[in-house]
């Protein structure tokens, strides 16, 4: 019961902005932080009952799986329901100053909403179909979300959003055709027990069509072109979201279709996806470097982190799942920060070119000591959460013998922590050439800032917390025959 | 190989082929729609038997199998709100550049 509500609670109360509209500008936001703050509360319970070994189960219009659609919430499933809801919140939190001037537009609030039910939708279902559907959801709701502003550079790279994630689309679905052709089932826990039973090069042509549309929504290297344009072009609250929880969905999907669907053993695509992994690593820290526009910047920085999680999973031992499952968590609280406190010195100077700021740390101490926890964490420097989950994966890399893998890693991590110092050094240090353009930052905006920087500082000084959580995700990511015993219930022999 | 194989496979080609090649955005959009109905018309082939009936009540026992159905009208519901979406972008974009030429438009070329 627990599981439907938190998608009916989300989707609602997106129909109910629609529904309050122009009338109230007060109600929309009110009922936008409500309706998260009850997710909150209700993954935090799922989370505390599904981390002691448990899987819950909800079959929609009580028919049985593997015919009606199921949702299933593991450990994992409801790590991820929290990140979403708790982001989303302090998104929506900070969104009411920042978003002011446009709070005429009804849509936001709405879109918002319905974008959160998509990524709920997406890790709780148990359907593979149904996980398209709400991959879509996401997506349409996103879309307009990113060309939001209505300037040329948004709706051109709203466009390019648009057409790479619908090829992305159209491979997922060709997958699924393809998966349901070759077991006759879209139920993934049945899926994972045909499969355990036999493999085939139909099945191995589908993962890959499969790990195609979510390689576009995690931004993978062939298919990242568009995340550096539509981060950016998105409203800061929106690129917090985007790149902090939505890209996480994506590699979601992944661990649940090569871990579970599939099982690991089964497909040779290891090392394809560590390769992809490094390539990502690469890539994404060369252009990081380059870069004068802030959220470009941290754009690609986001692509950079996503190889680290994608070479952990290409690794396939558990402590590899540990590090990736630890890294997702760290990097949607690390990157939401830095986005929010960028967003912060946009909302004051008003531009987001890096080589016109300077000089700010007098101005906004708090946005600097921010930025500075969020890019140290991101490089992986040791008192904060980014050292733990980083020396996870490198220790993984190293268990495993993949040296090369781990000595690029580590040297990207350098690189990392220089291109953080360098965007530190340009817009707080240095001399100061702009003028302030409003008083003080509100505080609305300074609070999700706040909470996150205290999250990051948090996990880095007691990782015992997160360690053991992820250990316990990882085991239970393990257990395939768990999870296919737990959905199908003894339904089918 | 059987017909209905073959002609989305074709169809997939020309909108990819489209997409890839064409400087025009409304011909892009139109590749998009090739590709999205060449999947589908591949979805419905995939639950099509020879001789089979309508699964409502059926007489015999050679029924069609409705799933992939039911997935085709979902996708083609999906597929109408993103080419809605992206001619609504493309009107937009004309309205600034009076044209849809694609390499007029910054980000967009390469």
């Amino acid at each position: 019961m627990i599981l439907i509500l938190l998608i009916i609670i989300p989707l609602l109360a997106a129909i109910l902005n629609v529904v309050i509209g122009k009338s109230s500008k007060k109600a929309r936001c009110a009922v936008s932080m409500a309706s998260t703050l009850v997710l909150i509360i209700l993954a935090s319970k799922v989370f505390k009952t599904t981390i002691g070994g448990d899987i819950i189960t909800y079959e929609i219009g009580n028919w049985k799986p593997p015919i009606g659609i199921n949702l299933v919430a593991d450990s994992l499933s409801a790590l991820m329901v929290l990140l979403i809801s708790s982001i989303g919140f302090l998104c929506i939190l900070y969104s009411i100053s920042y978003m002011r001037p446009h709070r005429g537009v009804p849509a936001y609030d709405s879109l918002l909403m319905f974008s959160i039910t998509g990524m709920i939708g997406t890790v709780l279902t148990g359907d593979l179909f149904n996980m398209f559907v709400f991959l879509e959801v996401m997506f349409i709701a996103a879309y307009p979300l990113v060309g939001f502003f209505g300037g040329v550079e948004e709706m051109e790279a709203s466009f390019k959003y648009v057409v790479l994630s619908t090829i992305a689309s159209v491979m997922f679905l060709l997958g699924i055709g393809l998966v349901y052709s070759a077991t006759g089932t879209l139920n993934m826990a049945h899926i994972a027990e045909i499969t355990g039973a036999r493999g085939g090069g139909l099945l191995d042509f589908a993962l890959i069509l499969l790990l195609i549309g979510l390689g576009l929504v995690s931004a993978i290297v062939p298919l990242h072109v568009w995340l550096p344009d539509a981060h950016p072009a998105a409203p800061t609250p929106i690129s917090a979201l985007l790149s902090g929880v939505t890209v996480k969905v994506g590699l979601y999907g992944m661990i649940r279709i090569i871990y579970t669907m599939f099982g690991f053993q089964a497909v040779p695509i290891g090392m394809i996806i560590i390769v992809l992994g490094v390539a990502t690593i690469i890539i994404g820290a060369g252009f990081a470097l380059v870069q004068t526009d802030i959220k470009r910047f941290l754009a690609y920085s986001t692509i950079s982190q996503v190889g680290y999680i994608t070479l952990a999973l290409g690794i396939g031992t558990q402590s590899g799942i540990e590090g990736a499952v630890f890294h997702i968590l760290n990097h949607a609280l690390m990157k939401s920060l830095l986005f929010l406190t960028v967003g912060c010195v946009i909302y004051k100077i008003g531009t987001r070119d890096m080589s016109k700021m300077g000089g700010l740390l007098k101005q906004m101490p708090l946005e600097a000591a921010a930025f500075l926890v969020g890019g140290l964490a991101i490089a992986g420097i040791p008192p904060l959460n980014g050292f733990f989950s980083k020396l996870l994966i490198y220790l993984a890399c190293f268990e495993a013998g993949y040296l090369i893998p781990l000595a690029i890693a580590i040297f990207v991590s350098l690189l990392t922590l220089a291109y953080y110092l360098r965007a530190f050094w340009m817009i707080f240090l240095g001399k100061n050439n702009i003028d302030l353009k409003k008083g003080r930052v509100p505080l609305s905006m300074l609070i999700p800032v706040i909470v996150l920087a205290i999250a990051c500082l948090l996990i880095g000084v007691l990782p015992d917390i997160g360690l053991s959580i992820t250990e316990r995700i990882s085991e239970q990511i393990l257990a395939r025959w768990m999870y296919i015993e737990k959905v199908l219930g003894g339904a089918i022999a | 190989m059987s017909l209905p194989y073959l002609a989305s496979l074709a169809l997939f080609s020309i909108g990819l082929y489209c997409i890839l090649v064409k400087r025009d955005l409304f011909k892009v959009i139109y590749g998009i729609c090739l590709m999205e109905f060449s999947i589908n018309l591949f979805l419905v082939s995939l639950g099509f038997v020879t001789g089979g009936e309508v699964p409502i009540s059926p007489t015999g026992t050679i029924v069609v199998d409705p799933l992939p159905q039911a997935m085709v009208l979902t996708a083609i519901v999906i597929e109408f709100a993103t080419t809605v979406f992206l001619i609504s972008v493309v009107i937009r974009l004309f309205k600034q550049y009076e044209d849809t030429d694609i390499s007029k438009m910054r980000r967009l070329r390469g």
